[in-house]
């Protein structure tokens, strides 16, 4: 089954010289619809920029990355703005939505931004609200919503419309354990109906919602496996 | 190519922010509207003010469909549909005048006319008399309705009776008072007064209406009519120009047709110069808004980086980005406009009644430029684009991941283009350097302005850089201040750019009217002092008892106003003999004042005349004493105390024939006095060396050694014009309220207050965004003052770097419009020997209040309002 998401030998290198940072070391991997791929890993050990390289926010060095067939490596800063309110979704541990903007604007943002009409967005905004169970609280301003609701918001924006890769940097970290949970739940429901979803985080909890746990350490993915316990993978964290 | 629709999420995020953070909103509302709100208000009183013939055309013609002018000579005429606005005519001495009869043949038609005619006779009252203006009518015909306005009593019906205005009114003259007129010929008539009021636009001070037969005015060059008996047409207007007559046709006025606005090749266009002098404000002025209003997008656009870059992760690209800060910019435009031009109309229309009053005038009709006020409105919203066009460039650089995870994400500012920059300069200063050395040289200089102002704008990063890279000994917080600066360009040089902009505008100015003000003071001093006035007959040629009879009725008056006494005379040698000295001193010829160009003869100098110092006056009294003479030189004379010769052609004493030609009278001991272009007199005799001399002399001037009030003096006036029309009451008004230092004192203050608001807006963006530094600084151990002593720092920066530059560079075309403006070269002969062809005089205090002082002030209040403490815990916006 060939991936949605596809990293060939990608490198991120940060700075020049002798203060350069090497983010990432030619990592290759793959995530198909329907997917839940968890990361793991120590800080600073490249979590992150995968995630950036991934929504293509950011370039890598070396290597290719390609979401749904396309080489990210050949857009302009304009295509890649597209990729981004066509394709991806993304998920940070906090302040994911524009204050000023109630969850609906928000979830209905990139079905605007690519010229969709604004009672087609709207509809549609419902709809991905709907299926993270926020009907109700659509015309609220995020002040008004608990940092769950927000994630949950995040969410709906990150699978609205046709967008299939849903992206989320420990977007569990500023919740307590049971709101998590939820979380973690919506998104595997949101990756079961279709979606390719990858999922920073630090919980073991919260990555056995995953099919596979990536395990980075400096840059490099040590392990990509389903088979080894959870357990095994945290030992070698704390090694 | 992204669509509008896609922009609207910007646009909507845009509205909601501006309306979260409304005070912020306001500041820059206000700085864009100030100067909207300026421009409209005085485009709608002005407008409203001009009446123009098509507002109120019975104004010009009353009741009647046409007024002509027949000038005489005149041929070959063209005109546009307003004559006085836009015509065009040859003349030719000695063709006929027109006549009634030629412009009914014109015409083609029988029409009524009613002959204007404007004239003026003197007016004697009670206990006094004056010249007055006159239009001659016949106000009983229906043609003439409308157009004199009266405001009490009513027209002139019948032969004797007048309508006066206000300026005559005030004399004391009132409704059915009779008036004795006396006509340029000499002929006296009585008069009743039956109306007050004037004639529509007429701005004489005083004024006369009434019946031909009453005020009969010799016919000048120029006659008008008013034309009755239906539509003049345009074709109407061509005959009557074909005739060598222009007019003002109601018809055409209501309906132009094909007729022209104006006709190529004659007035009515704009002065090129004037506008090229109006659109160099305008850029300056746009150029200040915009480097005034550009820090405040800054701070906005810096507190929607992160909804920036949620867009951008969204999916926005960075045109949808920049387009949060842009619609914030469209909005504040919009909204500032409308208040600008708002409040312009409704300023301008609330105050149109007090203006006319101020003016004398009575306003048109509520006249709105649309097309003017749409030019300042444009004005507004360009100013706002231009504002937010860096700040939201910058926006759309961002990298959303950094600016999301808490670092800066700016793109590295360039150093900027000093190359540019200094070429810029080089261009500007060559421009004014050239402007200075031709004639009328001003508007080059005026323009070269322009390059220069971008060219410094264009060398302030780099100079920033200089600044902040030799810091390394300064105190910590002025160090850090001008990192900081350096490291935050973006922001820091538009703020030290409207800084630098206004003091070179200042110093610019300041320059000019510093050196305007020195010639004017080596030029025109006064010549008479302000607390005294001359009372003076002119020679009219009379015989000599009637003259020595008018000179004595005057002298009763002047002791009647007065007090007995207090007058003094003054004596003086007749004009018919003239003197001439071998000191080089300027000779008034054209002199309008008392004793300009006569010789006074005097013991000592006359109360009235006025001299620089004390010391002056002192020497001048002892060489009169010792019977010598003074004279009066423009510039700084050596000849202090030389000997003088006069030349005359007089009777020498003791022959019996008198010699035409120069005669050398003799020497005498010399004082030359300090003067202007206008001196006092052309000397001052002693009179033993009159005596010495053999010269006549004559009393024919009054001193009055006190102050007169305006309404003293008017009184003394008239009733010195009562008894004869050759006398002149002088009075100094020339010591000009306005002086120069007070010219400066407002360029000063105006320019502080720029200063102020450039340099506080730029500290406070800067310790908006220093805060996180300063907190850090405080966590590590730094003294709780350190926050406030950075602030002012950086005021000090802001404002010292702005202003040293912005002196230096405004010294340039300041010095350089010096020399087109006090050239002394077109007097040409008159130009006085000694007399620096221009002069130059740099304000030290003006420069050194705004290079020095000004930056500490502003330090010093920014100290005193910048809270001390900031907790670590305080959120980042
Ligand atoms: N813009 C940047 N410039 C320089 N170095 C960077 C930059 N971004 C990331 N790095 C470096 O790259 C490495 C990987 O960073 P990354 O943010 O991907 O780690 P992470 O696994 O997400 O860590 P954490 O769990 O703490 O979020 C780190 O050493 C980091 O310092
Ligand atoms: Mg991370």
């Amino acid at each position: 089954m060939s991936g949605y998401l596809t990293f060939e030998r990608v490198t991120r290198v940060h700075g020049q010289g002798a203060a350069s940072v090497t983010a990432l070391r030619a990592a290759s991997l793959s995530v198909a619809r329907g997917e839940l791929v968890a990361v793991m890993g120590p800080s600073g050990s490249g979590k992150s920029t995968l995630l950036t390289l991934a929504g293509g926010l950011d370039r890598p060095t070396e290597g290719t990355v390609r979401v749904d067939g396309v080489d990210l490596r050949s857009l302009t800063r304009s295509g890649l703005a597209e990729v981004r309110r066509t394709k991806v979704g993304y998920v940070f541990q906090g302040f994911n939505l524009i204050p000023s903007l109630t969850a609906a604007e928000n979830v209905a943002l990139p079905l605007e931004l690519d010229g969709l009409g604004g009672r087609e967005s709207r509809r549609l905004a419902q709809e991905a609200l709907a299926e993270v169970g926020l009907v109700d609280e659509a015309a609220r301003f995020p002040d008004d919503l608990s940092g769950g609701q927000q994630q949950r918001v995040a969410i709906a924006r990150g699978v609205v419309g046709d967008r299939r890769l849903l992206l989320a940097d420990e977007p569990t970290g500023a919740l307590d354990s049971q709101t998590g949970e939820d979380v973690m739940r919506l998104i595997r429901e949101r990756c079961d109906a279709g979606a390719a979803g990858m999922v920073v985080t630090h919980d073991a909890r919260h990555a056995a919602w995953a099919d596979r746990v990536l395990f980075i350490r400096d840059g490099m993915v040590v392990d990509e496996s389903a088979s080894e316990p959870v357990d095994v993978l945290l030992a070698g964290d704390a090694r | 190519m992204t669509s509008w629709r896609s922009l609207r999420p910007s646009a909507r995020v845009a509205r909601r922010e501006l309306r979260r953070g409304w005070r912020r909103s306001l500041l820059a509302v206000l700085l864009i509207a100030l100067p909207v709100f300026v421009v409209a208000t005085a485009s709608v009183l002005l407008r409203t003010l001009e009446v123009t013939p098509a507002e109120a055309p019975e104004r010009w013609m009353g009741a009647a469909d046409a007024v002509i002018r027949a000038e005489s000579g005149a041929f070959q005429v063209e005109q546009g549909i307003d004559p006085d606005q836009s015509a065009s005519w040859s003349s030719k001495p000695g063709l006929k005048p027109v006549e009634p009869a030629d412009l009914r043949r014109a015409l083609g038609r029988d029409v009524p006319l009613v002959e204007l005619s404007r004239g003026g006779v003197d007016v004697e009252f009670t206990d006094g008399a004056t010249y007055a203006d006159v239009l001659a009518l016949d106000t009983r015909d229906r043609l003439t309705a409308g157009l004199v306005r009266v405001e009490r009593g009513r027209l002139p019906r019948a032969a004797g009776e007048v309508l006066i205005n206000a300026g005559l009114a005030d004399r004391g003259i009132g409704l059915g008072d009779p008036l004795t007129v006396r006509s340029a010929s000499g002929e006296r008539s009585m008069v009743r007064v039956v109306g007050v009021g004037s004639p529509h636009g007429s701005q004489a001070s005083r004024m006369m209406v009434g019946l031909p037969q009453t005020l009969p005015i010799p016919s000048g060059s120029s006659r008008s009519w008013l034309v009755g008996g239906g539509d003049v047409t345009w074709d109407d207007v061509r005959a009557l120009n074909k005739i060598g007559v222009f007019a003002l046709s109601r018809a055409v006025l209501a309906d132009p047709g094909d007729a022209p606005d104006s006709i190529p090749g004659s007035g009515g266009g704009d002065n090129p110069v004037m506008v090229a002098v109006v659109g160099m404000i305008v850029a300056m002025v746009l150029l200040e808004v915009v480097l005034l209003a550009g820090p405040a997008f800054a701070v906005a656009a810096r507190r929607q980086e992160r909804t920036t870059a949620l867009m951008m992760v969204c999916g926005a690209t960075p045109r949808q980005a920049r387009w949060v800060v842009l619609a914030m910019a469209g909005l504040l435009g919009v909204i500032a406009a409308g208040l600008g031009v708002g409040l312009g109309v409704a300023v301008g229309w609330a105050s149109v009644d007090f203006a006319a009053r101020t003016a004398s005038e009575s306003a048109g009709p509520l006249d709105l430029r649309w097309l003017e006020l749409g030019g300042v409105a444009l004005f507004a919203l360009l100013s706002a684009f231009l504002a937010a066009a860096v700040p939201a460039w910058a926006a759309s650089r961002r990298d959303p991941v950094a600016v999301l995870g808490g670092r800066r994400g700016e793109p590295q500012p360039r150093s900027g283009r000093p190359i540019i920059g200094l070429a810029l300069l080089g261009f500007g200063a060559v421009g004014a350097i050239g402007g200075a050395q031709e004639p009328g040289g001003d508007a080059t200089v005026g323009i070269s302005a322009v390059p220069l102002a971008i060219g410094m704008l264009l060398v302030v990063p780099a100079l920033l850089g200089v600044i902040g890279r030799a810091a390394g000994w300064l105190p910590f917080p002025l160090r850090f201040a001008a990192r900081d600066a350096l490291r935050n360009r973006a922001r820091t040089v538009p703020a030290v750019g409207a800084v630098a902009i206004t003091v070179m505008g200042i110093v610019a100015l300041g320059v000019g009217n510093a050196s305007d003000a020195a010639q004017e003071r080596a030029t025109s001093l006064p010549v008479m002092d302000p607390d005294a006035a001359v009372v003076s007959l002119y020679d009219m040629g009379g015989g000599a008892a009637n003259r020595d009879d008018t000179w004595r009725r005057i002298q009763e008056a002047v002791d009647a106003e007065i007090g007995a006494g207090v007058a003094r005379e003054v004596t003086t040698v007749p004009s018919k003999r003239r003197l001439r000295f071998d000191v080089p001193v300027r000779r008034n010829e054209s002199s309008m004042l008392v004793y300009g160009n006569e010789v006074v003869v005097a013991d000592r100098v006359p109360g009235s005349v006025w001299l620089a110092k004390v010391a002056d006056r002192e020497a001048a009294d002892r060489v009169l004493a010792s019977g010598g003479v003074v004279l009066f030189s423009a510039s700084r004379s050596e000849h202090t105390e030389a000997v003088a010769r006069a030349r005359g052609t007089v009777q020498p004493a003791g022959e019996g024939q008198a010699k035409p030609g120069a005669v050398t009278l003799g020497a005498a001991p010399a004082y030359v006095a300090r003067a202007g272009l206008d001196a006092p007199a052309a000397a001052i005799v002693s009179p033993a060396l009159a005596a010495r001399w053999s010269l006549p002399t004559e009393v024919r001037a009054l001193e009055i050694p006190v102050a007169l009030s305006g309404e003293r003096e008017q009184r003394l006036t008239d009733r010195l014009y009562l008894i004869s029309n050759d006398v002149s009451v002088m009075v100094d008004y020339s010591q000009d309220p306005i002086t120069p230092g007070m010219v400066q004192l407002i360029l000063g203050a105006g320019g502080g207050v720029l200063m102020l608001a450039g340099t506080l807006i730029a500290t406070l963006l800067a310790l908006s965004e220093a805060r996180p530094d300063l907190a850090t600084l405080e966590s590590v151990g730094a003294s709780p003052g350190v926050r406030r002593s950075v602030a002012a720092s950086y005021a000090l920066v802001v404002g010292g770097v702005g202003a040293l530059l912005g002196a230096l560079i405004g010294l340039i075309p300041g010095v350089a419009i010096s020399f087109p403006l006090t050239s002394t070269t077109w007097l040409g002969e008159e130009r006085p020997p000694g007399l620096p062809d221009h002069f130059l005089e740099i304000p030290w205090l003006l420069i050194g209040a705004l290079v020095v002082a000004l930056p500490l002030i502003t330090a010093a209040l920014v100290w005193a309002t910048t809270r001390n403490r900031v907790s670590l815990a305080t959120r980042l916006d």
